[in-house]
């Protein structure tokens, strides 16, 4: 279980806080999708949350930072990466500029964490299967688009199999398609016992695939609940935020005297991804 | 000692996707072609009358070829003898010298820099900074060490890359590229500060993505793969070694005027 306990994060030389009073659990197994209007705090947040503000970023954090019941105050960037594995910035530096080819771009965590070689291939054959870029593997990194230099990015995240895995904007260059195939990924590594915060803002993604959300405003937790009674929150329309399309439509169709139930329209729309 | 290639488990699978180069000089291991930039530079110090850095160019020249970059390194020699004699002929003239001895001032000055200019620019136009990494891995260099060599050699690449970008998406709003070498010289001078800024900026986000790696974890790496090293280059990197080494010595004892 992650656990973030009263955390107030200050970035170096920050006049003010970035984030205020976050208190937040994210048990074994499960997804929660973190969501707010620009300038809320979300990739601070993921960057608390995974250790590496301020273990890399510098800055100040007042409160801790528990992982598994044990704090994670003032341990080495290299020891949290062992537990929470993060995907944060654009995808082109998301990769680490030291490999020639994507199958060793995404061996790089593996062989860090220790692994044997043959172990790191397991586990890089494994990451690529799962998110459908066996095909790639032989590209050289640097002349991937920007949605397969993401891809690569996430599947890089899943061979270090980290209890963990907080994502910023996972999906932001992908294609319906890619977006897909990450969900499904991420559904499939949750199911077994990864524990999951994503930073998203296509809302129709996370709806389906997180079972909570957490609606961040100006550095602080504004809402913290069950995805479904979240996601139909037209409180979200007050900070700019989009309710997913099922909920839209349902709302529309009551407007015009045709009673939608959201559920059935997702049903209809094929109860996605497998909940 | 390096593990045998039949100690790394993958070598086939993982070589498979590293086809061989397609000429001789990119065949050379990585460490190979570093001492032959060494030696080029070294020997556009040390070597001997106007004859030493003349065969020094050809040489480097050929290797040139081989590797099919034949045109920036005579650019890079161009630019660099030009300049280096340049400089040495203004200051002869400057300190009364005159013309007379052009042969050992100007013109001998030109070709060393010459010599040195296409050897670091042969290296830089083709050598495989992740094999390199990799090579010096597995002689033994701590990986976070190897990592901030590999990253120090490919900052300058990726400050010409950001700088190409800008440049482009100046075009793309009106900057009129058709004009000449210089004046696009020129036109990139205000662009330096933020293609240097947002460089850094990347950095910082590219060092957020090793340490999620965990790069920092010490201890050694099992490697995937690593550059054939032949006993053949092996031999030859020692007698350019020593060759260095010996030129070195000569130039200081006074051996070699």
């Amino acid at each position: 279980m992650l656990h973030l306990h009263c955390a107030e994060f200050r970035y170096p030389a920050a006049r003010a806080a970035a984030l205020h009073d976050i208190d937040l659990e994210i048990p074994h197994g499960a997804i929660v999708g973190l969501v707010g209007p620009n300038e809320a705090g979300k990739s601070t947040l993921c960057l608390v949350a995974s250790g590496m503000a301020p273990a890399v970023v510098g800055g100040g954090l007042v409160g801790t930072l528990e992982i598994d019941g044990e704090a994670m105050t003032g341990r080495p960037a290299y020891e949290l990466a062992e537990r929470v594995g993060l995907g944060a910035g654009s995808p082109a530096t998301q990769l680490t500029g030291l490999a020639a080819t994507v199958f060793e771009e995404v061996a790089i965590g593996p062989l860090n964490l220790g692994l044997s070689a043959a172990e790191a291939i397991e586990r890089v054959d494994e990451a690529l299967v799962a998110i459908g870029i066996e095909r790639l593997a032989g590209q050289h990194p640097r002349r991937l688009s920007g949605g397969e230099a993401q891809l690569v990015a996430i599947a890089s995240l899943l061979a270090m199999r980290p209890s963990h895995l907080v994502l910023d904007e996972p999906t932001s260059e992908l294609d319906p398609v890619g977006a897909r195939l990450v969900a499904e990924a991420l559904h499939a590594v949750a199911h077994n016992g990864t524990a999951l915060l994503i930073a998203e803002h296509r809302m129709d993604l996370l709806d389906g695939l997180c079972d909570r959300i957490v609606v961040l405003d100006g550095g602080t937790i504004v809402r913290d609940g069950p995805a479904e009674a979240i996601l139909a929150d037209p409180f979200l329309e007050t900070l700019g935020l989009e309710r997913p399309a099922r909920h839209r439509i349902a709302d529309a169709c009551r407007m015009v005297g045709a009673a939608i139930d959201p559920a059935e329209l997702r049903r209809a729309l094929g109860d996605w991804p497998h909940r | 000692m390096l593990p045998a290639p039949a100690s790394l488990p993958a070598l086939d699978r993982i070589a498979g996707l590293h086809p061989l180069a397609p000429d001789p000089y990119r065949r050379l291991n990585p460490l190979t072609q570093l001492v032959i930039a060494t030696a080029g530079v070294v020997a556009g110090v040390v070597a001997p009358t106007l004859a030493g850095p003349l065969v020094g160019i050809v040489v480097i020249a050929i290797l040139a070829s081989l590797a099919g970059v034949a045109a920036p390194v005579r650019r890079a020699g161009a630019i660099t003898g030009l300049v280096v004699g340049g400089i040495v002929a203004v200051v002869d003239v400057l300190s009364g010298h005159g013309v007379s001895t052009i042969a050992g001032g100007p013109l001998d000055a030109g070709l060393r820099g010459a010599l040195i200019g296409t050897s670091v620019r042969l290296w830089t136009s083709t050598v495989d900074l992740t094999g390199l990494r990799l090579d010096l891995e597995r002689r033994g260099l701590p990986h976070r060490a190897a990592v901030a060599l590999v990253g120090l050699l490919g900052a300058g690449p990726g400050l010409r890359q950001r700088l190409d970008e800008i440049v482009a998406a100046q075009q793309a709003r009106g900057y009129d590229s058709s004009r000449g070498r210089l004046a696009r010289l020129g036109a990139r001078s205000p662009v330096w500060l933020p293609a240097l800024v947002s460089t850094l900026d990347s950095l910082t986000e590219r060092s957020l993505a090793l340490e999620s790696r965990a790069i920092g974890r010490p201890g050694r790496r099992a490697l995937l793969w690593a550059p054939p090293d032949p006993t053949a280059e092996r031999a030859l990197r020692w007698a350019i070694a020593v060759a260095i080494g010996a030129a070195i010595v000569a130039r200081l004892s006074g051996a070699i005027a």
